[in-house]
């Protein structure tokens, strides 16, 4: 059923051991020349070669990339729990969970075996089908968000005959990723924009005032936050010239980390993913000291947990792209066995660890500015969005593009770019109007804020406020979903 | 009215002068919330009810009477020894400085001067109550506006107090130290006293004060969370009747240490001649959340100055003014070794024996962490009070609720309620 | 690099993900209603407002502000999308070519037009989130 359109473009050869980098020539690769890699230059659209079987090899490791990261991530998740909890007691001069199992790291289990014996509970006013749908439309784009990760760079498969079937997987170059797409990037915004919708239905299905306004701060914070995120993307894009995240590693690779040449676009980047998953400073959807818990506040048991596990599932997905486009994905310096051009199995696993670790060490990041800072307010977090991150955003991708109009693309340039835009920024930012974020707003019905000219009393102003007395507890029947 | 196309402010619209949009919501579109009795910024049980427009606030309407204890009621039914174990359940925070206060109020209605050796301790037990207490609001300070942390680093600190508070009187949390005229009991080691005493002051509440501040203080977030929120002017304050940290961050000068002195902050105290403790009143004009998280710091360090001035200088002599144990409990191990202990005992504590207050009427106050907290006491006589008034200062100040916060934002009332440090079962006596 | 491709096996991966995804979410939701308790209960099935019986629906209209953000939103959104196929094929290209300047110079026009979208809007009083 599939077809091979691409028949003609050679199907890379395998790359023999002897071209597998030196230190020293990694080295002149992370220089500022775009110095060429070692080895035969990769094939152009290697990524998009396949043959006519039903199971080709590519599709074949990534069912199985599919199978082993999915657990991975799942595993993550739980211990990325313990490890929060860890690195908030170590901040806060506690000791954290230790009763369960050896440093308390069966706690994960216990609390998923909690989770699962819990009543799920639904509440009568709330919309019936909605609220069961929420959970799982918000989990699944945290878990297939991961998908165009390239893990492991490319490998050198070298063939197979799958038992049984007999399907025979040629020996070919296969990139370690669960999907090798080529709009990369572009799945990633697509994913993300989908993940308000479990946070919206779930706020509003609910029919509680908290849930609700949980649900509405996050939509709007989520939305307004995915504009930078992708302001700060095209800034990368323009420069590596592809949006499929191998390429842009291996961009990196030969030109400098991308945090060295775009440092504002990493730090946009980095905001608004923070954001995007709802991690402090910008938790307003779920502050504790002002909305309970948000929207998730009516949601018990297995279904909270689900909107908990996304939560982290976001943190993975979200610093995994981070480091595969500002930090160099799999890539470190100096070590050979990193480098793009490597394409061994033990490579491929050093690389997968290097990238794991990578993630690791910004989730952990993350979680201490969590245990750090204070939470901003719901309508300052819009304003940073509205009226500093964005127009920044704007002005990156306008100075970019001229940059690399005008061909200025080496590492010392870009960074000069950023640097004179952080200048202009500094000295712009006095002229601009400034509003007043504290103020108190002049509302009908106040008595200690009134509209001018307003005649105040001090009778509440709607009926609801007034009628004091417990209306009669609502039944399914009556309310219905 | 004929349409125009060209309208007369058509793009040049002014940001901050364009009218508030949902001003045209009418009454009955407005959201009505409760916050609280069971919320978790809400510390305790209070329930304020809330018309939103958006997020901002049209009305807030605070609600009590949701850890209604009947404590006024019950300092009828208890003579002036017992009613020292409800007056601590008031507070909470800082229960010793509700015992010092209560004791202070009936000493000044039967007309007692307590020794040198009492008030130097009640000053110092005092000060360490301010410190408790405005470590635990400047920690929810943080903590309402989601630091928890800043909270933690402070809240660690009271377990040191509250080994104080166990050392000198066998109770952690609600000591019920004072007594008529005295104490419980003498020191049971001065030495010791004085070792935890400077370990707190010198090492480790300026060590949590030092962090809190390096976290928050000059935080960009905390300060636009903070500044500018919950404004109380001068006049405001005055005519509201605000006391303590609260009126002083509007610029009220104004402290019942240094207006109406007692203890150790009166000139003379040890009748010869001792100069009063040496402080300093701080006073913010700003009046907002900020102002009041910052005098409440400011404070804790003036009291760990008058602490230091005190530890060293404890005379000695006896703890109790009453010497002759007509008045005081005597020590258990004369109760359980003589006669006479056990007769003294059992003439004090039997409910139809004890001795007679004097009849009259009084009013005491202290200056305790949260403002003016003062007991009106009038006795008829009898071994207990006919009538106990308490002048709670978070019911005072939690009047301004309302009028602080309407116009602000509904993340604002938790910054709000944090910096006026409302203790509930003050609200309810 | 953005060659459209008829060979849909690339995204095969993808749907055996998403089956993958909604397979957990449905399969453990489904076990902890097997496992868990169940009991109802007329009070127990009210929404929670702070322990107090809620004031009113929450099943209301609500502040017209959201609105014009999400359409505000939808506008950005879209233009920055418009942004990707041509920031992918620009930065291909080779520098200081004439062509180049074409593509810079329309491209520049359209980011003109957000900035001014922009500022109109900004003084339009619609990012004060009041």
């Amino acid at each position: 059923m599939l077809t091979s359109t691409h028949s003609s473009i050679a199907r890379p050869c395998c790359i023999p051991r002897s071209h597998i980098p030196t230190p020293r020539a990694v080295l002149s690769g992370l220089g500022g020349s775009p110095a060429p890699l070692i080895g035969p230059p990769l094939p152009q659209n290697a990524h998009l070669a396949y043959d006519a079987s039903p199971m080709n090899s590519q599709l074949f490791i990534s069912i199985h990339i599919i199978l082993i990261v999915i657990h991975v991530i799942l595993i993550t998740v739980a211990y990325l729990i313990y490890l929060e909890r860890k690195i908030s007691a170590y901040i806060q001069d506690r000791v954290g969970p230790n009763r369960v199992g050896p440093l308390g790291l069966l706690q994960p289990l216990a609390d998923g075996i909690k989770f699962m014996i819990k009543e799920d509970y639904q509440p009568h006013g709330a919309d019936k089908y909605l609220f069961s749908l929420a959970p799982i439309a918000i989990i699944i784009p945290a878990l297939i968000g991961w998908a165009v990760i390239p893990w492991g760079g490319y490998w050198d498969f070298p063939g197979f005959t799958v038992p049984l079937v007999g399907w025979v997987l040629e020996p070919s170059r296969v990139l370690i990723a669960a999907a090798n797409v080529n709009i990369g990037i572009i799945y990633l915004l697509a994913v993300a924009s989908l993940g308000v919708y479990g946070v919206t239905l779930g706020g509003w299905a609910s029919n509680n005032k908290y849930s609700f306004f949980g649900a509405l701060r996050a939509s709007a914070g989520m939305i307004s936050y995915e504009i930078p995120l992708g302001l700060s993307l095209l800034a990368i894009l323009l420069v590596a010239g592809t949006v499929h995240p191998q390429s842009i590693i291996e961009s990196q690779v030969a030109g400098g980390w991308y945090i060295i040449s775009q440092p504002i676009a990493a730090l946009l980047f980095f905001v608004c993913i923070l954001a995007e998953a709802n991690r402090a400073p910008f938790d307003n959807a779920e502050a504790e000291q002002e909305l309970v818990g948000g929207y998730h506040t009516e949601y018990s048991s297995m279904r909270f947990a689900l909107f908990f596990m996304a939560e982290y599932s976001h943190m993975v997905t979200s610093s995994a792209f981070l480091i595969v486009l500002f930090f160099g994905g799999y890539h470190l310096p100096f070590i050979g066995l990193t480098h793009p051009a490597a394409t061994g199995l033990l490579a491929v696993g050093a690389k997968f660890f290097v990238l794991y670790f990578k993630v690791l060490l910004v989730i952990s990041f993350m979680m201490v500015i969590r245990w750090t800072v204070p939470r901003i307010r719901w309508d300052q977090v819009m304003k940073l969005a509205w009226n500093n991150l964005i127009p920044a955003g704007i002005a990156l991708l306008i100075i970019t593009s001229v940059w690399v109009y005008l061909g200025w693309t080496a590492w010392w340039q870009l960074l000069g770019m950023n640097a004179l835009l952080t200048v202009l920024i500094i000295a712009l930012m006095p002229l601009l109007p400034r509003s007043q974020t504290n103020r108190k707003a002049q509302l009908a019905g106040s008595r200690f804020s009134p509209l001018p000219g307003e005649q105040v009393s001090t009778a509440p102003t709607s009926s609801a406020a007034r009628d004091d007395q417990a209306p009669a507890v609502p039944s399914r029947e009556t309310v219905g979903a | 009215m004929p349409y125009t196309l060209k309208p007369t402010k058509a793009f040049d619209v002014d940001n901050e002068s364009t009218e508030y949009l949902s001003t045209h919501v009418t009454a009955e579109d407005r959201w009505v919330m409760n916050f609280g009795p069971q919320h978790p910024a809400t510390h305790t049980t209070l329930r304020l009810v809330l018309e939103l427009d958006g997020e901002r606030i049209a009305r807030c309407t605070p609600h009590i009477g949701y850890l209604h204890s009947g404590f006024e009621k019950l300092g009828e039914h208890l003579d002036y020894n017992q009613y020292v174990t409800i007056v601590s359940r008031m507070n909470y925070l800082s229960p010793i400085a509700n015992d010092i206060c209560w004791h202070h109020a009936v000493e000044t209605l039967f007309d007692v001067e307590i020794t040198p050796r009492c008030k130097v301790l009640r000053t110092i037990m005092a000060e360490i109550a301010r410190c408790q207490d405005h470590l635990l609001c400047t920690g929810a300070a943080a903590l309402d506006l989601g630091a928890f942390t800043g909270f933690l680093y402070v809240f660690n600190v009271r377990e040191k107090i509250y080994d104080i508070c166990d050392f000198i009187s066998g109770q952690r949390f609600h000591p019920d130290w004072t007594r008529v005229g005295g104490a419980m009991m003498d020191l049971p080691d001065e030495a010791m006293f004085k070792k935890l005493v400077k370990a707190l002051v010198n090492e480790e509440i300026p060590r949590a004060v030092d962090d809190l501040e390096k976290l928050v203080m000059r935080n960009r977030i905390f300060l636009d969370r903070t500044v500018g929120i919950g404004e109380i002017t001068e006049e405001e304050a005055i005519a509201w009747s605000l006391s303590g940290p609260i009126a002083r961050a509007s610029g009220v000068r104004q402290d019942l240490r240094k207006t109406e002195p007692y203890l150790c902050y009166a000139d003379n105290w040890d009748g010869q001649g001792a100069e009063a403790v040496k402080f300093k009143t701080p006073i913010a004009t700003e009046g907002d959340v900020y102002a009041r998280f910052r005098v409440r710091l400011e404070e804790i360090k003036q009291s760990l100055e008058i602490i230091k001035q005190l530890i060293d200088e404890i005379p000695g002599g006896p703890i109790n003014v009453f010497s002759d144990s007509k008045m005081t409990i005597p020590p258990k191990s004369e109760v359980y070794g003589s006669i006479e202990g056990l007769i003294q005992h059992f003439e004090l504590v039997m409910t139809n024996r004890g001795w007679d207050a004097p009849v009259g009427e009084a009013y005491g106050a202290n200056e305790t962490a949260n403002g003016e907290l003062g007991y009106f006491i009038v006795a008829d006589g009898g071994p207990r009070p006919w009538r106990v008034k308490t002048r709670p200062p978070s019911f005072i100040n939690y009047q301004m609720m309302a009028k602080i916060t309407e116009g602000h934002m509904l993340a604002d009332i938790v910054a709000t309620l944090g910096s006026l440090n409302v203790v509930a079962a003050e609200l309810d006596r | 690099m953005l060659l459209a491709v008829s060979d849909l096996s690339v995204y095969v991966p993808i749907g055996i993900l998403v089956l993958m995804a909604v397979g957990f979410a449905v399969a453990n939701i489904a076990l902890t209603l097997i496992i868990g308790p169940s009991r109802e209960g007329a009070v127990k099935g009210q929404a929670y407002e702070s322990g107090m019986n809620p004031l009113m629906s929450a099943r209301k209209r609500f502040n017209v502000r959201f609105y014009i953000l999400a359409m505000i939103f939808l506008l950005f959104d879209v233009e920055v999308i418009f942004l990707y196929p041509w920031a992918a094929t620009f930065g291909q290209m080779s520098p200081q070519t004439p062509e180049g300047a074409v593509f810079l110079g329309r491209i520049m026009f359209f980011l003109f037009t957000t900035v001014v979208a922009f500022i109109y809007a900004y003084r339009k009083g619609v990012f004060r989130f009041d």
